[in-house]
């Protein structure tokens, strides 16, 4: 593990989605350090996109970001899939390797979501365990993101920020902290942020995110990865990398995706918001060459 | 590793029927029933300040079929396009109602596998009273086209197979295997370039059917890079191809001059129409019985 090589604390970084492949080996990324990219979408049989990653990993690095991993799902967890992430870690030299603390699927069926179960001492010990084992298996950090959640269980015995950090605590692995699903959990829960940021270690804290949420005609808050970022958001990062920063930053956008220009525009507001640059400079110029 | 807490299978169970209840499409939208969800778990779930546990619940379920339908959409564009996005939505959900999307196998993690067998579904389900607007042939040739492009994205890379000498007194007992970068297509419609005009076009509605052509056309399409190349094919290019999928090269070779009439220009067209499809890398293995 301690071969690879980690990031820079302060270095900001973009999910990277196929629309923008080109884009990102180009002028416009000059200011982006690092590229996520969604580790599922490169297990499957199909080389070609392989191709892309290949150009990419030459000039930044790549980190892995999984959404099947289904740590937390009944079933044992699947070794094939953990080969499979391993070897493209392995050829990528991913520094690290995040997914979520949630399960997506179970009796032998798949919800492609992220979804949430009740907090309780005996699921800790599991998930603990688990983690683990995948950090072993990968053979590099491993990194579990908090998830935003829109139900909370009675039979709950600890709250979702202890029972994310009693995790990332007793695994041994790291946190993958998301400041949006902070604060859409929050919200829509009645929670306190501070209170639940108060309870992450931040030693361990590998990465944030950064991403947009919708709110709905309820008042209630969607983790849909579909817009901007929140001004709510931005503040409540303000707050986290003065109190607890330096950390890398990773924007995601997923749906509605806009010009990478935009998207650069919006990671290098994660700069201006630390004081690390002047607003002026936020919209990437493009190289006019003679 | 530790054990698994005894109460986890079953709440997972729960969960899931809830997450997979379909939505109702009555009212011209897609909405969650939130009165079908099972008491059990209803009770274990408590209120927030915005939403009762049902409809907090409901979230979740909507969340499921909106990816799914979305994910249908983004792999058969053309089709949600000539029926309309509400119309495939709606064959969507009774795909995934009978065939939810499943975690076994290598692509246990991509959500694209999940729509292998919705072609086979459209073909075998799909009746005219569903898709009043659209001539069957069409929303079928319009699938395969879509599917034409799917699996052309999820293949492998081969090597392309090249015939050694030695191999040329076996041709015609031999098998070709179609390369994953290669598929052919038939349209009665100018489908294709439907599907190229359309493409980043935003709309719900269904799009108007350019009126059937003459005949039949043919296409090769062909994964070079990371492009797709539509290669038009001649009828007796196009039916080589067809007769090959099932025969030895010698078989098709014979089926061919039988409908054609053997002469010294088909045996010509054919000479060069293979030596083409092999330089084009159309083949990725040659099997003999």
């Amino acid at each position: 593990m301690s071969t690879l090589v980690s990031l820079p604390s302060t270095s900001v970084g973009l999910g990277l989605r196929p629309v923008h492949y080109a884009d990102a080996c180009g002028d416009l990324a000059r200011t982006v350090d690092y590229y996520e990219v969604i580790a599922d979408n490169f297990l499957g049989d199909a080389e070609t996109p392989r191709g892309w990653l290949e150009r990419l990993r030459r000039d930044k690095p790549i980190v892995l970001h999984g959404v099947g991993l289904n740590l937390l799902g009944h079933e044992p967890l699947d070794e094939t899939y953990l080969a499979r992430l391993r070897d493209l870690a392995d050829w990528l030299e991913a520094p690290y390797v995040t997914d979520h603390l949630c399960w997506t699927g179970s009796h032998g069926l798949r919800h492609h979501d992220l979804l949430p179960l009740p907090h309780t001492e005996d699921l800790v010990v599991m998930a603990a365990a688990r983690a683990r084992h995948v950090q072993e298996r990968l053979r590099r950090p491993f990194g579990l993101e908090n998830l935003s959640s829109y139900i909370s269980f009675r039979t709950s015995t600890l709250s979702e920020w202890d029972f994310y950090s009693r995790v990332v605590a007793e695994s041994g692995c790291y946190a993958m902290l998301d400041i949006n699903n902070v604060y859409v959990s929050c919200h829509n829960h009645g929670w306190d942020a501070i209170q639940y940021l108060s309870g992450v270690n931040f030693d361990r804290v590998l990465q944030v995110h950064l991403a947009g949420h919708e709110e709905l005609a309820s008042g209630g808050l969607v983790d849909t990865h579909n817009r901007a970022v929140s001004s709510p958001v931005w503040d409540l990062y303000r707050y986290v990398w003065e109190a607890h920063g330096p950390f890398p930053t990773l924007l995601e956008w997923d749906d509605s995706i806009p010009s990478f220009e935009t998207l650069v525009t919006e990671l290098n507001r994660a700069k201006v918001v630390r004081g690390d640059m002047v607003p002026a400079d936020m919209v990437p110029a493009k190289v006019v060459r003679a | 590793m530790s054990p698994v807490p005894p109460w986890l299978a079953p709440i997972q169970a729960l969960i899931g029927e809830v997450v997979r209840t379909p939505l109702d499409r009555s009212s011209g939208t897609f909405r969650p029933e939130t009165n079908r969800y099972g008491c059990k778990l209803v009770e274990m779930v408590s209120d927030t300040p915005f939403h009762s546990a049902r409809e907090a619940l409901g979230i979740y379920n909507r969340q499921y079929w909106m990816r799914l339908f979305s994910l249908s959409q983004e792999q058969y564009p053309l089709t949600a396009r000539i029926v309309g996005l509400f119309e495939l939505n709606k064959v969507t959900l009774r795909y995934f109602e009978r065939f939810p999307p499943r975690g076994l196998g290598s692509r246990s993690g991509d959500l694209g596998a999940a729509m292998d067998g919705f072609l086979a579904f459209l073909s075998s389900s799909v009746t005219v009273e569903e898709v009043p607007h659209v001539p069957r042939e069409a929303l079928l040739q319009a699938a395969q086209i879509d599917e034409a492009w799917r699996s052309l994205g999820a293949g492998r890379d081969h090597n392309a197979w090249r015939p050694d000498a030695h191999l040329a007194a076996r041709l015609a007992s031999a098998h070709l295997v179609r390369s994953d970068g290669v598929r052919w297509i038939q349209q009665n419609w100018p489908l294709l370039a439907l599907r190229r005009r359309l493409s980043g076009i935003v709309g719900e509605s269904p799009f108007a059917l350019p009126p059937r052509g003459d005949t039949v056309e043919a296409f090769a399409l062909v994964r070079t890079g990371g492009a797709i190349v539509e290669l038009p094919l001649t009828r007796i290019e196009c039916r080589l191809l067809q007769l090959l999928e099932s025969r030895t090269l010698g078989h098709a070779l014979a089926v061919l001059e039988a409908e054609e009439g053997a002469s010294d220009q088909l045996a010509a067209t054919i000479r060069q129409w293979l030596g083409r499809t092999v330089q084009l890398g159309f083949w990725c293995d040659a099997r003999f019985d």
